[in-house]
């Protein structure tokens, strides 16, 4: 702790320099590697969706005889087949992505949002208003997730708007008990006392100082959010609490399951089941490495 | 049918001292940015039942030979040579054969008192279970061991039932050599017994250990940084300078009339002890550090540091040579006289800082 | 010790005080009336009123809610609107069904898992063991647990026809214990259970890897390992610290992982309180869903509890006041 440190305040540009470090960070560990690759992958089919679509997911699929095709197996006009109902598998998975994505970067922003605002509130004034946030965490922290998602969408009505804010109202909790100890150990640094001394304003030393050092773990909370909404969100449309309006992986799931096909139609429930796992592996595979990474103890010598 | 403790400590009383040859000990580390050679081409021999001390300052390899030697150094160091013990190699033995040797053999006491016993087991646990590991007695005989033991460091019986966090520091190493004794390994290595400790302290234990090799007559290997123990105890000393040993031999001869300006510059860093009358020398430290292992210096490897460098000590490495009753290795030998005077002064000691 | 369990069950209630109290507002602010479910069959709005005299929703949202706590204290979660009986009546079959799969499937998940974490643990760095160990377990976490289910399903049920993939089986004429020790009900229980446990095992594994690996580290096990015991005792020292973090880790993430019990239970049918939750959300029939939220809150902080009171035993260090 030296007079240096004061310099490593970063000013401007400099800002942005903790986020970059951290993706270099990453991309050492060849597993994050992977898991960054696949998730990029799975942005662009999202962004890309209506055009790689064949068919709308909800259109019936017929014959040239006017017969609704259903249960057919993959073939070359329906790569991944029909549903019971005659919906287009592939064309209903692609789209599903789109859902998936929405819900998660969505809720995971929110969640971001709040940890952040929560943790840096209580971590930097401290005192009571820490007390008051904490207590309110650990209640929030006694909630059961799923159950009270089940619960609240239910009585909310199952719109995916209402989803991804039962969403953030679940998860915010965790990351705002881990930001709260990165700002609280920010807080002691040299350079923030420097410009406390100076007379910088709460708003200036939190923006300026705090801020720029705690994004890699609000970053990293991020992260794991996408997975725990993406998660949340099939979990629900499983249930069959989802929006009925729209395909997602797990609405897909249950509606095979609820029709039985899971006996025959193995091309209706491998690929969403599929999709689902490696999308939340991938993020789980990013968390993990950065945990790894950032922590000496776990770090590999070589 | 296991042993009775009588007859457990009849066996373990008879047990002999051991002999302890070190022969070419290599030990490089790979590392991200290239192979480390921390211990380079060391030899030396323990008679049975004597001490030997091993001394340098921190980073200079003497852990990383005393890890060796028990094969405890992680996968990624390489080790060459050879360990022999009573004339078995212990480098080239098979898992189940080293294990027989630990602790039946040579026993460990570590560097640091405070993280060397297991938190979430009693200190007593600990003890029975180096002894079960190694004799087929029971629970309650193992435990009788490690009450003798414990009485034997000056611990009370009924503390074997706690756990490492209720010790003080000075009694978690009295534990921790107490485990080292419970199967009279024929060879102690001792590494850093007393640095976590103070100096109060650090005197007790040593003397501790000192009564306890009188009585037992043990092989040591004393790892220190502090040469006044090393006089107290050790007949034999080794000096040891970034991987290599630069100086050996009888401790009295090493200590009052050294031929390797490492082994004068470490003497002036320690408060000596004095004859009567004798003005309180200046304790005077030698400037700079360690070379860097990942590329070492082509000529000798304390010529950075050394006041008296030449030429030739920039270009060769000098080897370990005979001189009288030790061993040096120095190519000034013959001026070693005139070194033992310069080297008494302070100035002698700041050329380097002089040259910047 | 006693005092400290005592503050900490303390705390505890008022936790369940407060989620109970939350959950009672969200459920009256919902504009939802379920008189309206009998509206139809030409209900007169004096039969409405003693309806909702019986299901409590009469008089003000503060004199409902000072009532509905009132009657919480003494057992009674109110009458189900859609059995016509009380709550409490409906829910606590379920409890012994969901107790069936969810504490052995946690036990034998956290044994499994910490067993192979510690395999992983152990496993040189870089390695094969370690890099398919740490890649197997983040899959499998990553897999929701209804598709595993769905998977088990396939496989077992449907394609092998080992064992039976819907409810928990009806024996005659049993009662009492003997309801749950037979071969039917074990024979049913299987697939759940499995299910449960697959869920349980990667957390616990990557959490015990990463302990171990620590530990690996530490002085302690360096002089273990010079005492000369079997590698498989030096690895038991850094499995045994190891639980002390895994403990602090796993029992608060209770909360989530009591979600896949949940969906567990809906995908093999299992008559458990969180399928009867889910049931009750789709009934519209609130009393039992708040008496299965108010049971799993429970469940959640009687955990963490017990938790608290396994570290102590586990980690010799801690002095509770």
């Amino acid at each position: 702790m030296s007079q240096s440190e004061m310099y490593r305040a970063p000013r401007g540009l400099r800002f942005l320099a903790p986020m970059l470090s951290t993706f270099r960070l990453l991309l050492r560990d060849r597993f994050a590697f992977w898991g960054l690759t696949i998730f990029a992958l799975f942005i662009l089919v999202a962004m890309i969706a209506p055009w790689i679509a064949p068919y709308d997911p909800f259109a019936p699929m017929m014959t040239e005889s006017g017969r609704l095709i259903r249960l057919a197996p993959p073939s070359a006009e329906h790569w991944l087949g029909t549903t019971a109902f005659g919906n287009d598998v592939f064309s209903q998975l692609v789209m599903g992505s789109r859902v998936a994505l929405r819900v998660g970067l969505v809720a995971a922003i929110a969640v971001g949002f709040i940890s952040t605002l929560v943790g840096v509130i209580s971590g930097y004034f401290g005192g009571i208003i820490d007390d008051i946030l904490m207590r309110m965490t650990d209640v929030a922290l006694s909630i059961p997730t799923l159950p009270f998602a089940i619960v609240a969408v239910g009585l909310l009505g199952p719109s995916i708007d209402n989803i991804i804010l039962v969403i953030t109202l679940l998860f915010w909790r965790n990351g705002a008990r881990i930001i709260r100890s990165v700002v609280l150990t920010e807080r002691e640094r040299v350079f923030v006392k420097w410009a406390r001394a100076a007379g910088a304003s709460h708003l200036h030393i939190i923006l300026r100082h705090i801020l720029p050092n705690i994004l890699r773990v609000v970053f990293l909370w991020v992260t794991m959010s996408v997975a725990f909404a993406v998660l949340t969100e099939a979990s629900l449309s499983f249930l069959g609490l989802g929006d009925p309006s729209i395909t997602s992986w797990g609405q897909m799931l249950n509606t095979a399951f609820a029709s039985g096909a899971l006996r025959t139609a193995w091309w209706w429930v491998a690929p969403p089941s599929l999709m689902l796992i490696t999308l939340i592996s991938s993020l789980y595979l990013i968390g993990r490495a950065y945990e790894e990474q950032t922590n000496p103890r776990l770090r590999e010598r070589t | 049918m296991s042993m009775t403790f009588e007859a457990l400590c009849t066996s373990l009383e008879s047990k002999p001292p051991v002999r302890l040859q070190v022969q070419d000990l290599s030990v490089t580390y790979s590392t991200s940015k290239g192979p480390v050679r921390a211990v380079s081409q060391i030899n030396f021999d323990v008679e049975p039942g004597t001490n030997f001390g091993l001394v340098g300052e921190s980073g200079c390899g003497k852990s990383t030979v005393v890890k060796s030697l028990m094969r405890l150094l992680p996968d990624s160091a390489k080790v060459g040579g050879k360990v022999l013990l009573d004339g078995k190699d212990v480098l080239a033995m098979d898992r189940k054969a080293l294990a027989a040797v630990r602790w039946t053999q040579i026993a460990l006491v570590t560097q640091s008192a405070m993280n060397s016993l297991d938190p979430v087991f009693t200190v007593g646990d600990q003890i029975v279970e180096s002894i079960r590991a190694h004799v087929d007695v029971s629970h309650a005989v193992a435990w009788a061991r490690a009450e003798q033991m414990f009485a034997m460091v000056g611990l009370p019986a009924e503390r074997l039932r706690e756990y490492p966090h209720q010790f003080s520091g000075g009694m978690r190493q009295r534990a921790v050599i107490a485990m080292a004794f419970s199967l009279n390994a024929g060879l102690l290595l001792a590494d850093e017994p007393t640095t976590a400790l103070d100096p109060i302290m650090q005197d007790q234990i040593m003397s501790r250990i000192r009564d306890i090799q009188q009585r037992l007559h043990r092989s040591m290997v004393l790892v220190t940084h502090d040469i006044a123990v090393v006089s107290e105890t050790c007949e034999t000393v080794a000096i040891m300078y970034a991987g290599r040993i630069v100086e050996m031999g009888p401790t009295r001869d090493v200590l009052n009339k050294a031929y390797h300006p490492y082994t004068m510059g470490l003497q002036n860093a320690f408060p000596r002890i004095r004859a009567k009358g004798e003005s309180k020398p200046p304790l005077i430290s030698i400037s700079g550090g360690l070379p860097d292992l990942l590329h070492p210096p082509k000529g000798c490897r304390f010529e950075p540091r050394c006041p008296f460098s030449t030429e030739r000590c920039r270009a060769e490495d000098p080897e370990l040579r005979p001189v009288g009753t030790v061993m040096a290795a120095c190519h000034h030998i013959d001026r070693a006289e005139e070194f033992r005077r310069a080297a008494l002064k302070a100035e002698t000691w700041r050329v380097e800082e002089d040259v910047q | 010790m006693r005092a400290y369990i005592l503050r900490r069950l303390l705390q505890s209630m008022l936790v369940v005080f407060v989620v109970t109290t939350i959950m009672f507002f969200m459920f009256r602010v919902m504009p939802a009336d379920p008189t309206t479910m009998f509206l139809e069959g030409g209900m007169t709005e004096e039969a409405r009123q003693v309806l909702l005299e019986e299901w409590g929703l009469n008089g003000t949202l503060w004199e409902q809610y000072v009532r509905y706590m009132g009657n919480l204290l003494t057992g009674d979660f109110g009458n189900s609107f859609f059995y016509r009986k009380p709550a409490w009546d409906v829910l606590w079959p379920f409890i012994i069904n969901t107790l069936w799969i969810a504490v052995p499937g946690l036990l034998l998940g956290a044994v499994i898992g910490s067993g192979l974490g510690m395999i992983v643990g152990w496993a040189p760095r870089g390695g094969k063991v370690e890099r398919s160990g740490i890649l197997l377990a983040t899959i499998i976490r990553g897999a929701p647990s209804f598709v595993v289910g769905i998977m088990l399903l396939a496989i077992f049920s449907s394609w092998l026809n080992w064992v039976p993939g819907y409810g928990m089986g009806d024996p005659q004429g049993a009662t009492g214990l003997m309801r749950y020790l037979n071969w039917d009900f074990a024979h049913h229980l299987i697939l759940p259970l499995c299910a449960v446990i697959i869920f349980f095992i990667p957390e616990n594994l990557l959490l015990m890897r990463s302990g171990v690996v620590e530990a690996r580290t530490e002085d302690y096990i360096e002089l273990v390992r010079a005492k000369g015991v079997s590698e498989g005792r030096v690895a038991w020292h850094a499995g045994r610290n190891s639980m002390l973090p895994l403990i602090t880790w796993l029992f608060p993430a209770l909360a989530e992982t009591i979600a896949g019990i949940v969906v567990v239970e809906i995908v093999f049918s299992w008559p458990g309180v969180g399928r009867e939750l889910v049931l009750a959300v789709v009934r519209q029939d609130y009393p039992v869903a708040q008496a299965a939220f108010f049971l799993m809150s429970i469940m959640i902080v009687l955990a963490n509890l017990a938790a608290d009171l396994t570290y102590s035993k586990l980690d010799p260090r801690v002095v509770y006041k």
